[in-house]
């Protein structure tokens, strides 16, 4: 059966790109499944980096994975009051 | 209404669990009887994507069990037999030791009364996850291949079953290669049973079908043409008490190469 | 008096006897039986003997269906490979004789 659909022009409803398309789809959804403290985790971290360069509004902040075709991008918007003048706070 | 409730192991990964969990589930539903196919992989789920639905999945089993939801929503409900087929999936992103038997006995009293037939798709392996999954269940399909680890596993597997009471065991032999064992470079039907020693519900064949099935997420038994679709479909109906005689390769028989390319389509 | 063990023994189950044992069923390969004294497997002996742990080489292994990989007594190891081929699948009766292994055909009548 491949056999022919190799023949008549590829592997357009094959099983093959059938699986392929499916793969993709429930990986990015499996990579972008972080767990909910994992997430909590890294944004206090986060903050606690950035709030030694400016001030920042912490309730507005929007953390998460954004996923599409075969990239997973960690997004983040924050809000910037202002930025800190002079050395960095330790 | 109360399930009967079937764990589906082998010991040995890859010789045909998930697919048979599939195919079993998918052929009980169509001769009419309520199923939930479980899948009691937690962290590797792979019966969700071997029945194509993947894509349906909101909540899974350890959501009931750490009540952030409710049993009926969890349940992925298969559009192609409605009313007859669920999938209750396991969490992708926790890992075994999430869940104990006894909420896992918990989880199977919960399905019980729903359902005729909760079918547990096992992790492979010997230890949690093998527990979690067989801690819930009455009776047991052990799938073996024709091969030296596949056997022994399953033969290792066999045993802590009955130590755990699961009655009745009984066996499933997967990916059998009629002419391999013609010209005796696989085990046979009989060499398999002679050493595990265990009743045998089916032997579903070699067959590409599988894999488009399940690149496809169409398991076998919805369409039941193929040789491993019918041998399913003859497995289901041996569950359910009936006498379906077993394809038989005679070696021996002068109509054996004839019948079994009249079976094969070729 | 020997125990009396009417099951067989599946891959991965570990059974341990002081005196002498018969086992009336199976050994499958990855069963182990360690016994004090003799050790009879009235079946296929496919898994781990071990005779004879406390009195040395005096006991005896005896195997309706020899197909296993290596045998213990005493605190002597034959491997399949020092140990004759001819006697696979046979019916054998092994012992220690003067720190070495015989097999000898063992028959019921």
């Amino acid at each position: 059966m491949s056999f022919f659909s190799n023949l008549l022009g590829g592997k357009s409803n094959s099983s093959a790109k059938v699986a392929k398309d499916r793969l993709t789809l429930v990986i990015s959804h499996d990579r972008t499944d972080i767990s909910p403290q994992l997430l909590e985790n890294l944004r206090k971290e986060m903050i606690a980096v950035l709030t030694k360069y400016m001030e920042i509004d912490e309730s507005n902040i929007d953390i998460g994975l954004d996923s599409n075709d075969r990239e997973t991008s960690l997004v983040a918007n924050i809000p910037v009051v202002r930025i800190k003048r002079g050395q960095p706070n330790r | 209404m109360s399930a009967r409730v079937i764990v589906i192991t082998s010991g040995k990964g890859g010789v045909g669990k998930t697919t048979s969990t599939a195919n079993i589930s998918v052929a009980l539903a169509k001769r009419g009887k309520k199923v939930v196919a479980v899948d009691g992989d937690i962290g590797l789920r792979n019966l969700d994507m071997v029945m194509g639905l993947e894509n349906r999945i909101v909540y899974n089993y350890i959501d009931v069990i750490e009540n952030n939801c409710k049993l009926p929503q969890a349940l992925v409900q298969d559009k192609r037999l409605k009313g007859y087929l669920s999938l209750l999936p396991a969490a992708q992103t926790r890992t075994k030791d999430a869940v104990t038997p006894e909420q896992m006995i918990e989880l199977c009293d919960k399905l019980r009364p729903e359902f005729d037939f909760v079918i547990l798709d096992c992790p492979a392996g010997i230890e949690g996850g093998f527990r979690n999954a067989a801690a819930g269940a009455d009776e047991a399909l052990v799938i073996t291949t024709p091969e030296i680890p596949a056997v022994r596993d399953a033969d290792r597997i066999i045993g802590m079953l009955e130590s755990m009471g699961k009655s009745p065991i009984r066996l499933i032999i997967n990916r059998f290669r009629p002419i391999m064992v013609q010209n005796n470079d696989m085990l046979s039907q009989d060499d398999v049973l002679d050493i595990l020693s265990v009743d045998l519900i089916g032997v579903v064949p070699e067959d590409d079908g599988v894999i488009r099935a399940s690149n496809s997420g169409e398991p076998l038994t919805f369409e039941q043409s193929t040789p491993a679709g019918e041998a399913y479909a003859n497995i289901a109906a041996r569950i359910l008490g009936e006498n379906v005689p077993m394809l038989q390769f005679d070696a021996n028989s002068q109509s054996f190469l004839s019948g079994f390319k009249k079976m094969f389509g070729f | 008096m020997a125990e009396i063990v009417e099951r067989s023994l599946r891959s991965g189950q570990r059974e341990e006897f002081d005196g002498d044992v018969v086992l009336i069923g199976q050994l499958n390969d990855g069963a182990e039986v360690l016994a004090g004294g003799s050790v009879t497997v009235l079946g296929r002996l496919k898994g781990c003997v071990h005779a004879g742990r406390d009195n040395g080489g005096k006991s005896y292994i005896i195997a309706a269906s020899f197909e296993s990989q290596q045998v213990r007594i005493g605190d002597r190891l034959c491997t399949l490979n020092s140990a004759s081929v001819e006697w696979w699948k046979k019916s054998v009766i092994i012992t220690l004789e003067e720190n070495e292994f015989l097999f000898r055909e063992w028959k019921l009548d």
